[in-house]
């Protein structure tokens, strides 16, 4: 009975080396090979994400509107009230009226609340007007078509009606828009837009690298033009996964602005599970990839399969980064789990480094240019859950 | 030679039938005569739209002449709102605006009523005898010899005291 112990505990040990020495001695070209084989399947993983707009983004982008808005808005009127006039005498008072009336408004205050955004709008109807209107209204958002919000102005209670009703709308360009509120308990987000984002893992092509570097030159012109009048049809097909994505300026480039996105950990396990399988060798293939928050790192478990037999788990510690405008990772550590025994086995770190980012590379390409990823909540997105992924990136909300 | 002399109440008058206000957007309109050929011009300006209830004071400084077409013009010097200086460009844009009413408004409806009359100058002046020593605003005008008076070697002089109707400047 003793000897029967031994031989199973020597076959078990037998079988242990031959499935390390499988992975040692595996040709590099026939890895990258079934690699290749495995990417060339665009994997397209619908995710529920919620992009978060900050005041401070949000507020040019309305100065901007009302900048563009409130001369044509004084023209117009100053036409109308000309027009009744008799035709000789329309063309002195159309020049009296618009040399006595340069108005403009800026925006004075912009606070997120429940249900809308409050805006105190000073208007001066010329330069150095000391008597300037002071109006307050309460600006609400609401979902005009699946890339379009909508928004409303409400003039608030004894304040002068500037601007009353549907005002104008801003395009969403990524995803598919849900719903839309107000965030004044989320730090610098005074927007929440939820959408169902598709995020795409496969191989990089060249035009959704193009497509990366127009991004980043023409944010900024994106957000001049942000508030529009014209609505898109654009939509993208997606189902539910929780996320957040968090816009945020910062001083990146004077072009940029920068974002923050929240993934939560749910939506990283769904696209997790929709990597399918990841071939390690040309005798072995991880399946069943499993992707957990673990600390400010990412635990990816597999099963690995030699030939048809699954034989073992793999365990592999990550950590969020950015490269060339990419979501990537960095491997840690990889434990290999077989049978009974866990050996560390990080000889393959770099391969399944690669892999994984050659899938991740372009997740979100076209719609982010992703400069930093990390685990958790930080000081400008303090709503965020710490264990979900936050990346740091540029995007072009509004255009 | 006919001098027309008319105070502010004649001269403002015959402005407010020209400037056809609208729905009481100018109020309180006024024009007087002042020393040097001078003429202040203000108006209460009232902006009512959108919940905005504004009551905007404009006042005109300019001096007036007469150019080469016998058009009454005003020269701008300054444009105040709410009492404060607009600036050079905006008395310029006046000006242009102003003297565009003149030639197109009131300068056809004094023509209409002054036939084959001449407008030698304009200019201020307390020294007008009818004037009893106010700022008056003076047409100076030659007009063809009118039946029952009689050729005067010196300008007769009718003063305008008060609101006027621009039909009976002249004795038909």
């Amino acid at each position: 009975m003793k000897q029967i112990r031994y031989l199973h505990g020597a076959w078990l040990l037998l079988l242990a080396a031959v499935l390390l020495l499988g992975l040692a001695i595996t040709p590099a070209g026939a890895t990258n090979k079934s690699t290749r084989n495995v990417l060339q399947a665009q994997n397209t993983t619908p995710i529920n994400a919620t992009i978060y707009i900050a005041t401070s983004t949000l507020a040019p982008m309305f100065q901007s509107h009302i900048d563009q808005q409130v001369p044509v808005a004084v023209n117009t009127a100053i036409a109308n009230m000309v027009s009744r006039l008799p035709r000789q005498d329309q063309g002195w008072a159309q020049q009296m009226a618009t040399t006595l009336i340069q108005p403009s408004a800026s925006l004075v205050s912009f606070v997120p609340q429940q249900g809308g955004i409050a805006a105190t709008i000073l208007l001066s109807l010329y330069p150095g007007d000391p008597k300037a209107i002071s109006a307050n209204l309460l600006f609400s958002f609401s979902v005009a078509d699946s890339s379009t919000v909508q928004v409303t102005a409400i003039p608030m209670s004894g304040s002068p009606s500037l601007a009353s009703g549907p005002v104008s709308t801003f395009h969403i360009p990524v995803g598919q828009l849900n719903s839309v509120a107000t965030t004044p308990t989320c730090g610098d987000a005074a927007l929440a837009l939820n959408l169902q984002v598709p995020i795409s893992l496969g191989s990089a092509n060249s035009s959704i690298q193009a497509q990366q570097a127009a991004m980043i030159s023409s944010s900024n012109a994106s957000l001049l033009t942000a508030l529009t009048t014209q609505h898109s049809s654009n939509s993208t097909n997606t189902s539910n996964v929780g996320g957040r994505f968090i816009v945020h300026p910062q001083s990146l480039a004077p072009s940029s602005v920068s974002s923050y996105i929240e993934i939560p950990a749910s939506s990283l396990a769904a696209v997790g599970s929709s990597v399918g399988s990841l071939p390690i060798s040309s005798s072995f293939t991880a399946k069943n990839i499993q992707v957990s928050v673990q600390g400010s790192n990412l635990d990816v478990t597999s099963d690995i399969y030699w030939g048809g037999l699954n034989i073992g788990t793999a365990d592999t510690l990550v950590a969020p980064t950015a490269a060339n405008g990419n979501l990537a990772i960095r491997v840690l550590s990889t434990t290999l789990h077989v049978l009974f025994f866990n050996v560390p086995y990080n000889t393959y770190n770099q391969q399944i480094q690669q892999t994984l980012n050659s899938k991740l590379g372009h997740a979100f390409a076209g719609k982010f240019y992703v400069t930093q990823a990390a685990i958790g909540a930080n000081s400008h997105v303090p709503c965020a859950a710490n264990s979900s992924l936050i990346l740091t990136g540029i995007t072009n909300i509004g255009g | 030679m006919i001098q027309l002399a008319l105070d502010g109440g004649a001269l403002t008058s015959l402005f407010v039938s020209q400037l056809g206000l609208q729905q009481g957007a100018i109020t309180d309109i006024s024009v007087v005569p002042t020393l040097n050929d001078g003429v202040v011009l203000s108006l209460n300006l009232h902006i009512d739209s959108n919940g905005i209830h504004r009551l905007m004071p404009i006042e005109l400084d300019g001096v007036l002449g007469i150019d080469k077409y016998q058009n009454i013009q005003l020269h701008i010097l300054h444009l105040k709102r709410d009492g404060l200086d607009a600036g050079p460009a905006a008395a310029a844009n006046m000006e242009s605006a102003l003297n565009q009413m003149l030639m197109n408004s009131l300068m056809p409806a004094l023509r209409g009523q002054l036939k084959g009359v001449k407008l030698i100058s304009v200019h201020t002046s307390t020294s007008i005898g009818c004037g009893a020593g106010t700022e008056m605003f003076v047409l100076l005008i030659q007009a063809p010899p009118i039946q029952g008076i009689a050729a005067q070697p010196t300008p007769t002089a009718f003063c305008f005291k008060g609101p006027i109707d621009l039909n009976k400047l002249l004795p038909h």
